[in-house]
């Protein structure tokens, strides 16, 4: 797992509405939250 | 818009498709408290999880994790959560019970300011 203090690994992916979201638009505006979750439609 | 009035975006990442996604969405409907993108993670499948260590290669899915990132660009938090469907199935280096929204709140206020 990525630990504190190391830079974030950027990355471009689509979201739900096929717009595509890269994390370094984020830089110095705000900050991220991943909340990586297993599966769609279940609890997980 | 709590995580608004914190300068902060949510964004929940899964490797299912964008169209499982898209449903999923719908099927949440519109959330109050903060707005949410899914990103779709599913080709190459898991790739971006991967560079974050968080690809479980026996179900081909991300372990249940947060990940707060500071406006640097700077790993802030990093926890790996136990799966709902299986409470006391802990795994090595998982946490039992996952974070609140209030919790998340104040871990931002803690290390990204």
């Amino acid at each position: 797992m990525i630990e504190v203090g190391q830079p974030a690994p950027n990355f471009t992916l689509t979201d739900h509405n096929r717009r595509l979201v890269s994390l370094d638009r984020y830089r110095d505006i705000q900050n991220v939250v991943l909340s990586f979750f297993v599966f769609a439609f279940t609890d997980n | 818009m709590e995580f608004a009035k914190k300068d902060t975006q949510v964004l929940g990442v899964s490797c299912d498709s964008r169209a499982t996604l898209a449903a999923y969405n719908l099927s949440l409907g519109p959330s109050d408290s903060y707005p949410i993108r899914l990103l779709s993670d599913f080709h190459p499948h898991g790739a971006m999880t991967r560079s974050y260590g968080l690809f479980n290669e026996e179900n081909g899915a991300p372990f249940r994790s947060i990940v707060i990132i500071d406006k640097k660009g700077v790993v802030q938090f990093a926890q790996r959560y136990t799966s709902v469907r299986q409470p006391g199935a802990t795994g090595q280096g998982e946490t039992e019970s996952d974070l609140s929204v209030a919790s998340i709140l104040t871990e931002i206020d803690r290390t990204c300011y």
